[in-house]
């Protein structure tokens, strides 16, 4: 990450863009995993999105600190909604199985980046290869309907599947096998 | 951080199977922290749970983050610019303000004004004074957090700070009445025999049975005070006043009836109670936040906020688009000054805030000052307003 370009209004909304991009998928399951609601998850992400463009970047000397940094405030307002949920509903027996100690969020971390790593396999592939991917195994979309949407021939889609499925192989290796099991097809 | 990344990378690798043996060994001490590191490895390796997983992951919509994302960006920009808009016609008002005092206390100089009156006048302050109507009296101390002990031996008990606790020590004896005065700049606080309290503003008098006899519980009220009145269905409570009483069985009240002032009134905080103006045999009925307002001979039954009325127990003025007139009166029985208008009009000029009671006069007036468009200064304990 590069924070040279911070003194520019632009620069500024780069660096935000890319750390938006990188981290907002996992940051929603990395909340979404602790208090069970998607929705208030995509909010609790977004207020600390909000926050770190307020800041000044310049004071984050590199990438790192900037995850750790989106991962602990992601993790205080999760806790604080969860004590929140608590005092409303009364009910402790639902939400205190878990020990909230800084190993469960470590742990919960792991997870979360591990699930990211896995996914942005995905995202490494070439474009196109990544397009007829996403199309026929996310959207699940036919071979036939994603050749007339992009207009080309059914042939050029077998073969990029089939680029996909090696790329995927070689990049994920063991992990290969759980992620076809989401993919079923490949 | 080190540690999460290290062990992400291990999980990863194991997951993929390229961990190496060393790698294995430090993840396997890991593993046998405790419970929950395993379970969290079995279910990345579980095909089923990882595969829920990915599927919530999948679902995050980030076009959707993105835009909403942009939405409250704008949003946040716009707000910005408003709130330097404002910080900066705050900054030029302060600046002018400051001139606009500084300008003041040059003009007023020649007086010599204002100084802390307040400290002075406390010092030199008489404390309330007990009466009784066996032609005995005692000397209270008016100011906050004094004590002072005493007992004669007979009904009266005098304890706690500033306040006075009244002891009935024996049923058969007679009655005495006692007559409390409060001074200019003073406040008491009283429990009487039935346990009702009763909090008694500057300048006021209170006159009150060592017990209550008969069917009725009654005092006599001259001035301001609040009351807390003990519930007793089978002897209502009655405050007896010049031009008005008021009768309840248990409740909270602020009443103040000044003799010498025009207007008076009686406001309910809590519960209810009937107020009888003289010569109306069948009074008003209050409910909670409503105050029956005496102006001459009108009567104005309307809501208002309680509060604001028994504020003065809270050691502050609270004043609600009062007018001068009214504010300075109030100013004049608690710090024991007197006021001219050099300008009549000026009596009708509004002025809203709180005050703090023990704050500096100075810093009092200038409040006025700022907020009412008058101009103030004090000479030999008159305040003069142009």
């Amino acid at each position: 990450m590069d924070f040279s370009g911070e003194h520019t209004m632009q620069g500024k909304q780069e660096t935000f863009n890319s750390v938006f991009n990188t981290y907002y998928r996992q940051l929603c399951f990395f909340a979404t995993q602790m208090i069970n609601s998607p929705e208030e998850a995509k909010d609790i992400v977004q207020d600390v999105f909000l926050l770190f463009w307020k800041m000044d970047h310049g004071k984050f000397p590199n990438i790192k600190t900037v995850k750790a940094y989106l991962y602990n405030a992601v993790q205080t307002r999760c806790l604080n909604f969860l004590r929140n949920e608590e005092i409303r509903r009364k009910n402790h027996k639902m939400l205190v199985q878990e020990e909230w100690d800084d190993d469960y969020f470590l742990c919960q971390r792991i997870q979360s980046e591990i699930v990211a790593e896995i996914f942005a396999a995905v995202e490494e592939l070439p474009e196109k290869c990544r397009e007829i991917f996403k199309k026929s195994y996310l959207e699940n979309m036919s071979d036939k309907e994603i050749a007339d949407e992009l207009e080309i021939s059914l042939n050029t889609i077998k073969t990029q599947k089939q680029r996909a499925k090696q790329y995927l192989r070689v990049r994920l290796g063991d992990l290969f096998s759980y992620v076809s099991l989401f993919f079923p097809g490949i | 951080m080190k540690h999460t990344i290290d062990i992400k990378k291990l999980i990863l690798a194991y997951l993929k199977d390229e961990i190496s043996s060393e790698d294995r060994v430090v993840l396997q001490r890991w593993l046998e922290e405790n419970e929950r590191h395993r379970s969290l490895l079995e279910e990345l390796k579980d095909e089923k749970k990882l595969q829920e997983k990915l599927e919530m992951f999948a679902s995050v919509d980030i076009r959707r983050g993105k835009e909403e994302m942009e939405l409250r960006i704008e949003k946040y920009k716009k707000s910005n610019r408003l709130r330097k808009l404002y910080w900066w016609t705050g900054a030029a008002a302060i600046v002018l303000l400051l001139f606009w005092v500084g300008f003041l206390q040059e003009k007023a100089s020649p007086e010599k004004p204002l100084k802390n009156v307040v400290a002075q006048h406390q010092v030199e302050m008489s404390g309330s004074v007990l009466f009784s109507d066996q032609g005995e009296s005692f000397l209270l101390d008016g100011l906050k957090d004094t004590v002072l002990n005493f007992d004669k031996g007979r009904d009266v008990v005098i304890k706690d700070k500033g306040r006075l606790t009244y002891e009935t020590s024996d049923t058969t004896a007679r009655v005495v009445w006692y007559t409390l005065k409060i001074p200019r700049g003073g406040e008491y606080n009283i429990t009487l025999a039935d346990g009702s309290r009763i909090w008694l503003n500057s300048v006021s008098e209170l006159r009150f049975p060592s017990r209550f006899q008969g069917n009725y519980r009654e005092v006599y009220l001259n001035g301001e005070a609040y009351f807390e009145v003990e519930r007793d269905e089978k002897h209502p409570f009655r405050v007896n006043s010049q031009r008005l009483n008021v009768e309840v069985l248990g409740t909270s009240f602020n009443m103040s009836v000044y003799e010498n002032d025009d207007n008076i009134h009686v406001t309910l905080e809590k519960g209810r109670v009937r107020v009888c103006p003289r010569g109306q045999e069948k009074g008003i009925v209050l409910n909670p936040d409503e105050q029956l307002f005496v102006q001459g001979e009108r009567l104005i039954h309307r809501k208002v906020n309680a509060s604001i009325y028994s504020a003065w127990r809270k050691d502050r003025f609270v004043f609600e688009d009062e007018n001068l007139d009214e504010v300075m009166r109030k100013l004049a029985r608690w710090y024991d000054i007197s006021y001219v208008f050099k300008n009549d009009k000026k009596r009708e000029k509004r002025f809203t805030g709180t005050l703090l009671k023990y704050g500096e006069t100075t810093e009092l007036l200038r409040l006025i000052e700022m907020t009412a468009d008058v101009k103030l200064y004090m000479k030999d304990n008159v305040i003069f307003i142009e």
